[in-house]
């Protein structure tokens, strides 16, 4: 897993109710190559953003589910590298809470993408 | 024949001998328990570890047993070894354990009902103890106040001033009741009685009864001198007198302590202070070389605080009359309101006639709970009364468990011996260093913790799917997919039929994971 300093700190702000509609709602697909590191704010190179289906799931104690969908249209051309989980739908800086990075998948318009998230937390 | 079983964290062992021992000290119950296993070759050497939960049932002629008689906490494990055998002893108290382990953070209750104050306090110090059976009692203490006094303590205290008893009952639940309310329905006389003493003497009562508290200081009314032919250099107050403030002509006086310092070395000083003949004493002489003494018709006023005691006093006519005074005085500095002493004065003049103490061997088997009450009857000591059990022992061994003598209990007042004078000074002791942890203090709240919270998430799936063909789809006009294709379904799609139109689209295999990744939990 990997949460961006941001991502700490919006979690900190949550705790303290520092943050208002700054909560996960977003996917980023990207096409850009590089490692990842906890300072980036945005991936390296965005693609497309999709709202998340539905709502955040929370039938589990001390954890979130999210599902993103995205047709064949969106995903049409793109070469996934990576993907994050942001707070709002325009603008890409400064308010990525998690990037993961894969193996390309090339998308060539004849399939769809779900991507799905669960965060546990736990006590330290 | 006394079946018994013994479990320690839900696991049944079988002791040689077990003891088991509720006692009753005026106010409250605990249980304690001693169990001896033969252990050779280590055959118990990991099965207990301090902490662990014990549980102890009994029954006649019930195999297992299933009367829980005792449920307290493993507080002792000691393993002894000679020649070839090995022992283990096990031994701990019962949940009042956790009552005596803790204390109370500074505190004052103001006009709060004792069974509000009981709650208050298990809710705020104790672990894994409940308050389903705190009883509501008829006192409303105007004010009361605890500095780290230990909960156990505390409740004592409670159930003094209410007339109340407590203890935690196997099921980890505090009792908080009326003394010897309950009855346990049992008599007891020559069908059950092996042997019998019953003992009344006047040691422990008393019927005149003395309670200091704490002293307050309050400002005494203020006294104003005017210098005449007979007051001369000494003024008498009407108290004596703390922190003192003598002004004359408008000018603050310096004042020293009487016959603190020399004659010569209290230049400087303009009044001395007596405090036990209640006089101040303005400094005048050859010695010092000058006088402080009024000026004929010149005035001190003289403000200062008297030191007031809160002392309650009361007797009991009728005892004195039958058995001679006796005295008891009670000083206790954490007492700092009058309400609060009389009431245990009052507390105090109920043993204000000699105490009869009961002891009984019994034959057979009863499930007795110090605090509830039974029936003694033994004509030959002309004793057929009603009587509190006070403490109850089960003793368990190979023997006496079959001749049915395992029960030896005390019944209708606990005599003080040198284990209750221990305890008594133990705790007067604890309250006279707690006097200066006063709740007024600064006491910090901080508290350190290692504590965190990780987000140790997430764990993330890549689905995707193929296309595989087309497929025909009905969308409402002006209709906009969420997702695409949107496939018409049973349920609120049903609804857009009515206008809508044929399309088609392409459609997919169902989603399968590519890649996953993350945490996996």
């Amino acid at each position: 897993m990997a949460i961006t300093n941001w991502g700490a700190q919006a979690i900190t702000f949550n705790i303290g109710s520092q943050l208002t509609n700054n909560y996960i709602q977003y996917c980023a697909l990207g096409s850009g190559s590089g490692t990842f590191a906890a300072t980036q704010t945005t991936l390296f190179n965005e693609r497309d953003r999709n709202i998340q289906t539905g709502s955040p799931n929370f039938a589990t104690a001390r954890k979130v589910g999210f599902q993103f969908d995205f047709n064949s249209v969106d995903m049409s051309g793109i070469r996934l590298f990576e993907f994050g989980f942001l707070g709002s739908a325009t603008g890409s800086t400064g308010s990525i809470w998690q990037i993961e990075r894969i193996g390309s998948i090339v998308f060539d318009g004849t399939s769809e993408l779900q991507i799905t998230n669960t965060i546990e937390v736990l006590r330290g | 024949m006394i079946n018994t079983l013994f479990q320690v964290s839900g696991l049944s062992y079988s002791p040689i001998n077990i003891d088991v021992n509720k006692s009753i000290s005026e106010f409250s119950t605990s249980s304690k328990f001693t169990a001896n296993f033969d252990s050779p070759f280590g055959r118990h050497s990991t099965d207990f570890n301090i902490g662990n939960e014990v549980k102890i049932f009994a029954d006649k002629d019930t195999d297992p047993a299933v009367t829980n008689i005792f449920t307290g906490i493993l507080e002792n494990r000691s393993f002894e070894g000679e020649g070839n055998s090995q022992n283990l002893v096990l031994s701990g108290r019962d949940y009042t354990a956790r009552l005596m382990d803790v204390t109370i953070e500074p505190v004052v209750y103001t006009n709060s009902e004792i069974s509000t104050i009981v709650t208050n306090i298990i809710n705020n110090e104790v672990k894994d103890i409940t308050t389903n059976n705190v009883d509501v009692t008829t006192t409303t203490l105007e004010r009361i106040a605890f500095n780290h006094t230990s909960v156990y303590e505390a409740f004592k205290q409670l159930a003094e001033l209410s007339g109340f008893m407590f203890y935690i009952d196997n099921d980890k639940d505090l009792h908080f009741e009326i003394r010897n309310s309950i009855s346990s329905g049992f008599t007891f006389n020559n069908t059950n009685i092996l042997n019998s003493n019953f003992e009344t003497n006047r040691e422990d009562f008393s019927n005149i009864i003395w309670v200091y508290g704490d002293r307050q200081l309050t400002t005494a009314p203020r006294e104003i001198f005017t210098q005449t032919a007979s007051l001369g250099s000494v003024i008498t107050l009407n108290y004596k007198p703390s922190n003192t403030n003598v002004s004359v002509l408008g000018s603050i006086y310096k004042g020293g302590i009487f016959n603190l310092v020399a004659g010569t070395s209290v230049s400087g000083l303009d009044y001395l202070v007596n405090y036990e003949d209640r006089q101040i004493i303005f400094v005048s002489g050859t010695t010092v070389g000058y006088s402080k003494i009024l000026p004929n018709t010149g005035s001190a006023v003289i403000v200062y605080e008297r030191s007031v005691p809160i002392v309650k006093f009361g007797q009991d006519d009728a005892s004195i009359t039958a058995f001679g005074p006796k005295e008891k005085v009670i000083i206790d500095k954490s007492i700092k309101d009058p309400l609060t002493a009389r009431k245990l004065l009052l507390s105090e003049l109920e043993n204000s006639l000699p105490l009869d103490r009961v002891n009984l061997q019994l034959n057979g088997w009863f499930a007795l709970t110090p605090g509830n009450t039974c029936i003694v009857n033994i004509p030959n000591f002309n004793l057929n009364k009603t009587v509190g059990i006070l403490d109850v022992g089960y003793e368990f061994n190979p023997s006496n468990v079959r001749s049915e003598n395992v029960i030896s209990v005390g019944l209708d007042n606990k005599m003080g011996d040198l284990t209750d004078q221990i305890s008594d000074l133990n705790r007067r002791l604890k309250k006279i260093e707690a006097l200066d942890a006063d709740d007024s203090d600064l006491i910090t709240r901080l508290h350190f913790s290692i504590g965190s919270v990780i987000a140790v998430g997430s764990r993330w799936n890549v689905l995707t799917n193929a296309v595989v063909g087309s497929v025909a789809h009905l969308y409402a006009t002006n209709f906009t997919p969420p997702v695409f294709p949107f496939n018409l379904a049973s349920g609120t799609g049903q609804g857009n039929l009515a206008g809508s139109f044929t399309g088609s689209a392409v459609a997919f295999t169902a989603l399968s994971v590519i890649i996953s990744g993350g945490y996996s939990y």
